[in-house]
């Protein structure tokens, strides 16, 4: 009786859930190749599914974050006075959004909160490239020598002063970015395709199962 | 973890079978050692952690091994001859199990089981609690542990009554009496076991006589009994006493020496284990010798921090403020000065011109899908680019369908919307419409063009059914987009464009990135013939590019002096940095 339920308890966990993604994967994935009135209708069907999960995901993630940082304040954890503040503007900006995303509240928030400090963090890059340029863009060797040089081609190829001070440094800049650069992330694009190829193979033969939580895969 | 004894699979703690093969992991009865009390496998012969013997002397229980422990029961009845052993006692002395009841004093006959007193390592201790005839034969049965068992015959001595009896007993059967001890009348106690007199007077307190009953006072076990030493043995031990020895100053035992020596023999019964073979090496006794040294060696002041390495974290800490400074200086100046230098000295890339030559071929009320792809954090290059593209678009009076696959892109798109068809005159919902934010991920354009439109989608500022807008009259299905326009402040969105719409639906596609982006658009860009981006922008200097293509200067070549200035701010921070590099070099020589 136990190796009976130790059976369906494997199924239900592993074997179950592997049917069904190998099925609807190779559906989708025969969808993309054949254009097929049926299949293309189950396809459709499928992604517009995804669209739909990813929806409760968000909600679940919400639901998650404000679980976690309940708990974090009702155990005085760490850190505890920030995840009010987390808390009560997350119910905040939830509350003022159920009306619809472009609510006076919610558009005022966007533009005086969220909106100024996420530039104002992505603007602190232009003061540590500086000063990483100055401490770490160093002569030691033929490989250093390279990027520096291609660094600063590109720096000032990039902006009119470069134009300014010769015609060389904008076509120089050109040619580093449309050739050893194109060439370089070309490679990696076909590598990042093959590597999906394969993982789309070993997810379809059930190889590795990223659904299935603990234990998913057999390598 | 618990590993399987069968197969050696790792389980959880407190697993009860195995998950890899289903043996039980918790044996059925585990011995219990009786010295120290751990847990041993229940086919263990000696205790894991004391090294105590858990079974008799010779293995399990043998129809030989009884004859074994009688035999060393003999030699101890042999010291005793007159003293009555009742055969419960001597079962208990014959069933391994009893070890575990070493501890209890009314059943320590089992110090005289064969396998407790095979583990008593040293013999001199053993000598304090039997006979030397007795330590003899234990002697032997260690010596025989594998041996056959001893026959009467072989010993050459009578086996007592009570023995033969207890021998016709089967071992099932024996019958449960209670226990009997050998009782001793007042005056034949031993000297050496007399109670000293304020002991007794102190017990006469405590447990007054009842006038008219006799108690009986000395009751002495047999297990104490085969502990006194001979008149011959009692010299010997005399002789053997340190002058040293602590003697016992209160209680039954006062008076007596070396009565704590037993105790070790009692309750530890170890085996000292062989030693494995040991060798070393020349670098081990250098190693050894070094170590000895070191640990030997006065402990050393803490190491004072050196007035340099403070004045050089000042210094670092310092020249990244001046850094920091000359950046702010290098941004803000251009702009407080309004200088408009760089607009006389910008250009247009190829990639720019491309992307200008493919909104300028458009038909005039063509409609063009727009995916505002990005957050704010890349706002800055991003809008300018948007802001210039739409400016274009609506100059070539198109009709323009935004939607996002960020969720702040939509509001950031909303408000260049709101900005640039102010201008030119275009209202929404006819000319524009933004159909907000679209969930899906990784499969969220797929799902834009597949169907498209969909009646039920709403747009972002209304909330109203995309059906119920007049633009909606211009679009029948996806064919009807006769470009798609993308910016993507990262290259994911921009590959997710290309994979699943671009690429299958072979609709012409431009794109508007961010300069980080860039070296992952380009190869898009440059494609052979089947060019998948028609056109391509890149950063705020692409903006920039734009609005100098258009011959409309606006924010972007605006700020093209600010960016200059920190270019070349940059790069003669490196050439700066390597001159002190090389200084410092040739200083340390």
């Amino acid at each position: 009786m136990r190796r009976i339920v130790n059976a369906i308890s494997i199924g239900m966990k592993r074997t179950i859930p592997m049917s069904i993604a190998i099925a609807i994967g190779s559906l989708v994935l025969i969808d993309f190749f054949f254009d097929e009135r049926h299949i293309n209708a189950l396809g459709g069907f499928f992604v517009d599914s995804v669209v739909i999960i990813v929806a409760f995901a968000l909600l679940l993630g919400l639901l998650n974050v404000l679980i976690v940082h309940f708990r974090r304040i009702g155990r005085r954890q760490e850190g505890w006075p920030y995840s009010i503040f987390l808390v009560a503007i997350a119910l905040v900006v939830v509350v003022a959004g159920i009306s619809g995303p472009e609510t006076d509240i919610v558009t005022w928030i966007f533009d005086n909160v969220q909106f100024p400090l996420q530039a104002a963090i992505f603007s602190l890059l232009a003061f540590y490239v500086a000063t990483a340029a100055y401490r770490a863009f160093r002569f030691r060797s033929f490989e250093s020598i390279a990027f520096i040089l291609a660094a600063v081609v590109v720096l000032l190829g990039q902006v009119p002063i470069g134009r300014y001070l010769s015609d060389l440094l904008p076509a120089a800049k050109e040619w580093i970015l449309d050739v050893p650069a194109t060439a370089g992330v070309r490679g990696i694009i076909i590598g990042v395709a093959l590597g999906t190829i394969a993982t789309g193979v070993r997810v379809l033969m059930g190889f590795d199962r990223p659904y299935g939580g603990e234990e998913s895969s057999d390598q | 973890m618990i590993d399987c004894p069968n197969c050696g699979a790792s389980n959880k703690e407190e697993s009860k079978f195995c998950g890899n093969c289903g043996q039980p992991l918790v044996a059925a009865s585990e011995m219990v050692c009786p010295m120290c009390g751990t847990e041993n496998p229940p086919e263990s012969t000696t205790c894991s952690q004391c090294g105590a013997r858990l079974v008799p002397l010779g293995g399990p229980p043998s129809e030989e091994q009884p004859e074994l422990v009688e035999e060393e029961v003999a030699a101890v009845e042999g010291v005793e001859e007159e003293e009555v052993v009742e055969p419960e006692e001597v079962e208990g002395v014959l069933e391994p199990g009893a070890v575990e009841d070493i501890p209890e004093p009314e059943d320590v006959e089992g110090i005289l089981e064969p396998g407790a007193v095979e583990d008593i390592p040293e013999p001199e201790e053993v000598e304090e609690i039997l006979e030397p005839e007795a330590v003899e034969e234990v002697a032997e049965a260690e010596e025989a542990e594998e041996a056959p068992a001893v026959s009467e015959g072989e010993l050459g001595e009578p086996i007592p009554p009570w023995l033969e009896k207890l021998k016709e007993l089967p071992a099932e059967e024996t019958p449960e009496e209670p226990k009997a001890r050998v009782r001793l009348a007042r005056a034949e106690l031993p000297e050496w076991l007399e109670i000293p007199p304020d002991f007794e007077d102190m017990l006469s307190e405590v447990a007054p006589t009842v006038e008219g009953e006799e108690l009986e006072r000395a009751e002495i076990p047999s297990w104490l009994e085969a502990m006194r030493p001979g008149e011959a043995e009692e010299d010997a031990i005399a002789a053997e006493e340190p002058e040293g020895a602590p003697a016992e100053s209160t209680g039954l035992l006062r008076g007596l020496k070396g009565t704590l020596a037993i105790e070790p023999a009692l309750t530890i019964a170890r085996r000292a284990k062989p030693l494995p073979p040991f060798s070393f090496s020349a670098f081990d006794v250098d190693r050894a010798q070094t170590f000895a040294r070191v640990v030997k060696e006065p402990g050393r002041a803490k190491a004072k921090i050196v007035g340099p390495r403070r004045v050089e974290a000042l210094a670092a800490t310092t020249l990244r403020w001046i850094i920091y400074l000359i950046i702010s200086i290098a941004v803000a100046v251009p702009i407080l000065l309004g200088s408009n230098w760089a607009a006389a000295n910008m250009g247009a890339t190829a990639p720019t011109v491309a992307m200008y030559d493919a909104i300028e071929g458009l038909d005039e009320g063509a409609v063009v899908l727009i995916s505002h792809d990005y957050t704010p954090g890349v706002a800055a290059e991003m809008i300018p680019q948007a802001e210039a593209v739409l400016n274009h678009l609506m100059e070539r009076q198109g009709r323009l369908i935004n939607i996002s696959l960020t969720a702040e892109g939509s509001r950031l798109a909303q408000q260049v919307f709101e900005e640039v068809a102010e201008a030119h005159g275009y209202v929404y919902g006819e000319d524009y419409l933004n159909l907000g934010y679209m969930v899906g991920a990784e499969v969220g354009p797929r799902s834009i063009v597949e169907g498209f439109p969909r009646p039920t989608w709403t747009d972002f500022v209304e909330q109203r059914p995309f059906s119920e807008f007049p633009i909606a009259d211009y679009v029948g299905s996806i064919e009807d987009i006769e470009l798609i326009v993308e910016f993507a402040g990262g290259p994911e969105f921009l590959r997710l464009w290309l994979e699943q719409v671009q690429g299958p639906y072979q609709l012409p596609m431009v794109a508007g990135v961010s300069a980080t982006a860039d070296p992952f658009a380009r190869p898009y860009y440059h494609n052979g013939s089947r060019k998948q981006l028609q056109g391509l922008i890149t950063g705020l200097v692409g903006a920039a590019e734009y609005e100098w293509q258009r011959g409309q200067p606006a924010s972007a070549l605006a700020s093209m002096d600010s960016q200059s200035l920190v270019h070349i701010t940059i790069a003669l921070l490196i050439l700066f940095g390597n001159v002190a590099y090389f200084i410092g070099k040739l200083r340390k020589g």
